[in-house]
Formats: structure tokens, sequence, C-alpha cells
């Protein structure tokens, strides 16, 4: 079942502007260890459930995950062969909108190794490029 | 689940102190973006010092200095010496640190005054040392819910790091502020029953929305059925 949320203020929203580099979210607040985006694009709930399924499954159930984002924004979708006009299309899914430098999923509870591999299956599922980013390479 | 408060022998066995490393910085007197823009491209990194006693003063460091400066920090903290050409040298902490989210280049430095004879509030990193019992033979998970705890000292008491024991943790059991190695100078500001790191049974979906309690909550059915009422 993918993320959404159980209630919004307006059932549909414009397209918005990807724009720019995360303000917010950038480092690692909670695991060991995490995945960065170093690109911008949409990520649906449907992919969200995809990465968090990858990286649970290679964990083998261990260790604890944290999901940082969460698809905030309505995407509407008209039906296929419709004619133009008649106003907005229904809300077809939801996406959060990530930006270079978001905090996509952390982790903590496992080893090293089994974190890397987790975040590079997770990576697999989402339509953008990310890396890998662990406390140990970013206190200072 | 309630955890019960875990009194190990030696918690900690020793925490190292106060670590001071010496910075030369320079005065600068151009601000906002593009000076600053134009400082960064020429390997330098702005900075700003304030504190109590003495007015804010905008700073900028080498940017090679400020690389060794990181690495010699690298999870611990320390008193910086800041030396000043024609002004005396400033005791100070890293109160912040910007970076680029994609590069992790230093974009500025915040150093915080400090003074020696005055007691200052600060936080230190907690390292965690050796494998808990309940990660290793009951199947538990590690859960360390404060990576760093706040301090207040004098300067000269200011530990580097705050080492954990946790090798005789078992599940269900928990490490308070309050069971951590009482420093000489050195008090906790948190609160004594919080929890800094906990062994817990592992769940079998552990998966938490970070941002869950931002969406609204659902709809009460009373709510509804004025709904349907109307």
């Amino acid at each position: 079942m993918p993320l959404l949320p159980s209630r919004s203020k307006f059932r549909k929203s414009h397209r918005g502007s990807r724009a720019g580099n995360a303000k917010g979210g950038t480092t690692l607040a909670f695991g060991e260890f995490g995945i960065q985006s170093l690109d911008r694009g949409w990520m649906t709930g449907a992919q969200i459930e995809a990465a968090r399924v990858a990286i649970t499954r290679n964990m083998k159930r261990k260790g604890k995950v944290w999901i940082r984002v969460f698809p905030h924004k309505p995407v509407s979708k008209k039906p296929a062969e419709t004619r133009m006009g008649k106003g907005k299309g229904a809300t077809e899914f939801w996406v959060a909108v990530i930006r270079p430098g978001n905090v996509l999923f952390e982790i903590s509870g496992v080893s090293a190794t089994i974190a890397r591999e987790s975040m590079r299956l997770a990576d697999t599922k989402l339509p953008f490029r990310c890396r890998f980013i662990s406390r140990d390479e970013t206190t200072a | 689940m309630h955890l019960s408060r875990f009194h190990p022998r030696a918690l900690l066995e020793d925490s190292s102190f106060m670590k001071q490393i010496k910075l030369t910085v320079q005065a600068r007197d151009q601000f906002g973006r593009g000076p600053n823009r134009r400082l960064r491209a020429s390997g330098r990194v702005p900075a700003v010092i304030y504190g109590k006693h003495h007015e804010p003063a905008s700073l900028s460091v080498d940017g090679p200095e400020i690389k060794r400066l990181l690495k010699a920090l690298s999870g611990t903290t320390a008193l910086i010496e800041l030396s000043q050409d024609n002004s005396e040298p400033r005791l100070s902490v890293v109160q912040e640190i910007q970076r680029n989210p994609i590069t992790d280049e230093v974009i500025h430095i915040d150093f915080h005054e400090v003074s020696a004879k005055e007691e200052m509030h600060t936080h230190v990193a907690l390292h965690v040392i050796g494998e808990a019992f309940g990660t290793r033979n009951q199947n538990g998970l590690l859960e360390i819910i404060s990576h760093q705890v706040d301090i207040q000292c004098l300067p000269k008491d200011l530990p580097e790091f705050i080492e954990i024991d946790v090798t005789e943790l078992k599940v269900g059991e928990s490490i308070h502020v309050g069971d951590l190695k009482k420093l000489d100078g050195v008090k906790y500001l948190a609160d004594e029953d919080q929890v800094v790191i906990a062994c817990t049974e592992q769940r079998v979906d552990t998966a938490v929305t970070v941002e869950e309690t931002e969406t609204a909550e659902p709809e009460k059915a009373e709510d509804k059925e004025a709904k349907k009422a109307e």
C-alpha cells in the first residue's frame, strides 16, 4: 500500500517548481546510514514503498528503517481517449518533490556492508541518482 | 514498551578531556553573497565569531586549514584558539558548520566565543563502545536515541566525547542521561530520565515514516456521521 495523506486541504495542486537544492532534510537525523538524492524529480508513493521493501528484504527484517520523505503532492491525470477540456482530471497518485541533497531513507542496526547493499537496491527503484551516506563520513 | 533502567558496573571507563586546536583567521570587511562567493572562489571560507563579551566579528579562514580542523575534530568537541593578526587569540567552540548538501564543501562556520573563567553550554558526541549483549545473544536492536548530549562546564573541563560501554546491555534495558559517568566539572543539561541508548526487540516491520505526524489525523467517526446526517 503506497503512502498517501489521510486528509488534504486541497484535492488538486499545481505542478510547482523543482528548482534549487534541498534546503532542509539534507543530513542524517536518526540512523547510521542513509541514501541522499543527487538529482531532482517526483518520487511517488509506490516508489517509496518499493524502495522500502527492497531495503527491509535485504536487511532480512533486522535493524530499523526511517523514511524521511512523504508524498504530500497530488498528481492528477485525465482518463485515456478523453477530449481536452471539462476541467482538471482526478488525482491519480501522490508524489514527494525531491531536490538534490534530500535524505530519503535512513537505517541503523546493520553492518555498513549490508546497509550499502540495501541502499543500492533502493536506488534501483528510484527515478533519480542517489548516493550512500554514513554518519562516520559526515560527522565533523 | 517500558524499558527497565540499566545499571552497569563500569559504564564509562574514561572520556578524553579537552582538546585544543589552533586556527589562523583573518578579519573580513566585505559581506553579503557576492563578496563571499568571490572569497570562496579564492580558496577561503567565510566565518563569524560571536560571544558575550565582544561584538560579533566577520572572519575568513583558509580552505586547507578548515580541512585540517575538520579532520582534527572528526566527531569530537574541541576548543578552537583563533589567532588573528594584531589581536589576542580568542577561545571558541564550533557552533555551526554550513555545508553544500551535494558537494559537502564547507560554506560558512560559526564560532562561539567562550571565556576561560565562565561556564559554557555545548554538546558533546557520544561514542558507543562494544556490542550489546542483547544484539549479540537475544536478537535485539541497539537504538541510539541521541548521538550527542548537552553539557555545561568550564572550558578546561570540556570532554572531547563521552564513551558509553554497551557490552552488558540486554533487551529491554536502556541507558539514561543519569547513568552517564559523572565527570568533574561537567553538568548534563538534559533530564536524567532521558533515554540515550536502548536495546529493544526486533520488530517485524520497522519502517518509520518520519513525517507521519505531519499528516492530519483521520476524520473521526463522529464527524463522518454528522456529515451523513447533513
